[in-house]
């Protein structure tokens, strides 16, 4: 398959249209000459196979973190014309709504690190992760209900928001038009328990520096509330059980009327998907926007858990402690979006499948105070390595302004398992400064730093390809792990 | 039973292939990969709390025993999350038509397991995806393929 790849930028490389019977759209891959050898073989096919989804516009994307999922590739993106095209739960992922946030304090180091065991087994106390998992939250149903219809909003008006938090994520910390008469009493099971918890695999929650020598923009950083030594908080999760479930639910429903009732041909089932316009589509969205709600609300209960526990080791409100949310943003959505095709502006549905949204200077859906210089991103590296905020660009207008979301994984977790033994890696961790609590010695070993693409080179490339432009890349200093 | 992971199907989750003599030793191998994710040691999960459940398909052949199959692998997670139990089949019951079974299931609260056995929780479980998921007959007995998404 690579020999049918054409570099068409420094960092683009593109699969013709004509590689696969059936692509209504060229496929892109966005990556250096030595991150192009990181993508598994599948990555391509599936790259390809998106590219012939009805309706698509322009090219079928990926990212320089990608690897290969099912359906979509991690990594992929998809804009499609909401009248005549379709949207796909496989475009999406099962985890609905997983997503970044980053929260600043006004603490330094120096006064971090004593305290760092105190508050990393605190931490790990009060926001449940692993397995299962239930969080402190009890709900009935009508009051779940309520939460997957208003999001944030619902945090805001019981005490565990502040003003400010909502205007600093994504949506605003609601996705509108959510109906919570579209989702099943299963998935309502599956996830009423579990606000307010981490989960597994590679969610995590980390307490990192900003080292002087890794603010790449003061003039920016400054602008984050973020000076050297400065220590700040990163956690990436998602809608949990809700969302896994709602997600699994339509899929099914999706591969029952995909060829039967709308006669659209998929080599893959992963890729099962529905006219964006057909009741089919239309409860999809409805439902999958409950599963956004649902993770905004799920961050936004960590984020009260972790200024509680600051101020209770630090002994002063949170307030004081300037923990002021930097931004939350999603990396598995899709949403209705303004872009320029041909000079035009035309409304697309953009499925983003472990990509970020990545908006250059001057979009509406910016929050004010970020607006002039463009939108945060939040990408995430593995426990050992660190990870980024950095700034979407004008020129990720080229993506559907996306941008990657982690590292991307190389390695499967079995065989990372077989390589590395958790106990040893949160051994040579601390020495290395990175205290680690995790409910799994295995879930560890699988998260290992060396299972990763190289996340500097990533930032590079995403840096180099125009999507979005590094500010700090943040050190880990302590980490929980389901 | 048995079952063994695959590392090449899918990177960031979880493949792997069931073997057993009959249908239902196939089950019950899934259900144990399965699990071989979200713990350590299957044999680990003590037989604490019993649950039932009846599963039917309305479709035909070889599309009704994936979807029992799928539908028995969902409601381990299903059970995970909405009642916060590990559960392995205790027995399983499949129907000649083959498109109808009843299992049985014994485990323990996730909690529970978490105080006794700390460290050997593995990695949550999400969905069973269709992607590449399949069941055939083997010269031996049947075959399942199954990936996970972690």
């Amino acid at each position: 398959m690579r020999e049918n790849l054409k570099r068409i930028a420094e960092a683009v490389w593109e699969i013709p249209i004509t590689y696969k019977s059936g692509m209504r759209v060229p496929a892109r891959i966005i990556a250096s000459d030595s991150l192009l050898g990181t993508f598994d073989d599948a990555v391509f096919d599936q790259i390809s196979n998106v590219a012939m989804l009805p309706g698509i516009v322009q090219c079928a994307y990926c990212m320089p973190d990608g690897h290969s999922g099912y359906g979509f590739p991690i990594g992929g993106v998809a804009a499609v014309d909401p009248q005549t095209g379709v949207i796909s739960p496989g475009g999406i992922g099962f985890d609905i709504n997983c997503g970044m946030r980053l929260v600043s304090t006004n603490l330094a180091f120096d006064e971090v690190q004593p305290r760092l065991h105190k508050l990393v087994n605190l931490l790990y106390q009060r926001v449940p992760a692993g397995v299962g998992g239930s969080g402190f939250l009890e709900l009935n149903r009508k009051e779940f209900k309520n939460v997957l219809k208003i999001g944030s909003r619902w945090c805001l008006e019981r005490g565990y928001a502040w003003n400010e938090d909502l205007e600093l994520t994504e949506d605003s910390g609601c996705a509108t038009e959510a109906d919570p008469e579209l989702v099943s009493q299963t998935a309502i099971e599956r996830g009423i328990k579990q606000i307010g918890t981490l989960g597994s695999g590679n969610h995590y929650l980390e307490i990192q520096v900003a080292k002087p020598e890794n603010i790449f923009d003061p003039a920016m950083a400054r602008l984050f509330g973020i000076s050297p030594n400065q220590v700040v908080i990163m956690f990436h999760c998602g809608s949990r059980g809700f969302g896994h479930q709602v997600a699994s639910d339509y899929l099914q429903l999706f591969l029952q009327v995909m060829q039967n009732k709308y006669k659209i041909e998929i080599p893959d089932r992963e890729l099962a998907c529905a006219p964006f316009t057909s009741p089919e589509g239309q409860a999809y969205f409805g439902a999958m926007k409950c599963a956004i709600n649902m993770s905004y609300v799920n961050r936004q209960i960590i984020l009260h858990q972790i200024r509680e526990v600051f101020s209770e080791v630090f002994g002063s409100p949170a307030k004081e402690l300037g923990m002021h949310m930097i931004y939350d943003v999603a990396h598995n959505t899709a949403k209705l979006e303004q872009h320029r095709i041909e000079g035009k502006k035309k409304q697309l549905l953009v499925h983003r499948k472990g990509a970020t949204r990545s908006f250059g200077p001057g979009r509406p859906e910016v929050p004010e105070r970020y607006r002039a210089v463009g939108q945060p991103v939040i990408i995430g590296g593995s426990m050992e390595t660190g990870s980024y905020l950095l700034l979407g660009m004008e020129s990720a207008a080229q993506t559907f302004f996306s941008t990657a979301h982690g590292s991307g994984r190389t390695m499967s977790r079995h065989k990372a398992k077989s390589l590395f033994r958790g106990r040893q890696l949160a051994d040579d961790m601390e020495r290395r400064g990175i205290y680690v609590r995790s409910t799994s010695l295995s879930g560890l070993a699988e998260e290992a730093g060396a299972a990763y693409k190289n996340i500097d080179e990533v930032i590079h490339v995403s840096h180099a390809g125009g999507l979005s432009r590094p500010i700090i890349k943040f050190t880990p200093l302590g980490n929980i792990k389901g | 039973m048995s079952y063994r992971y695959l590392n090449n199907i899918a990177l960031a989750d979880a493949a792997f292939e069931a073997l057993g003599s009959s249908i239902a030793e196939m089950f019950e191998s899934a259900a144990d990969a399965l699990l071989s994710i979200m713990v350590q040691d299957v044999s680990s999960i003590r037989p604490a709390l019993k649950r039932t459940i009846e599963l039917k398909s309305e479709r035909q052949g070889d599309e009704a025993l994936e979807e029992l199959l799928y539908g028995f692998l969902q409601k381990i997670l299903y059970f995970k999350d909405a009642d916060g139990l590990l559960l392995r089949p205790e027995k399983i019951k499949i129907d000649p038509s083959l498109r109808s079974l009843s299992v049985s299931f014994l485990g323990e609260m996730i909690s529970d397991y978490k105080k006794e056995q700390a460290g050997a929780l593995g990695a949550d479980a999400k969905a069973i995806t269709h992607h590449k998921f399949a069941i055939s007959k083997t010269p031996q007995g049947w075959k399942a393929m199954v990936v996970v998404d972690v």
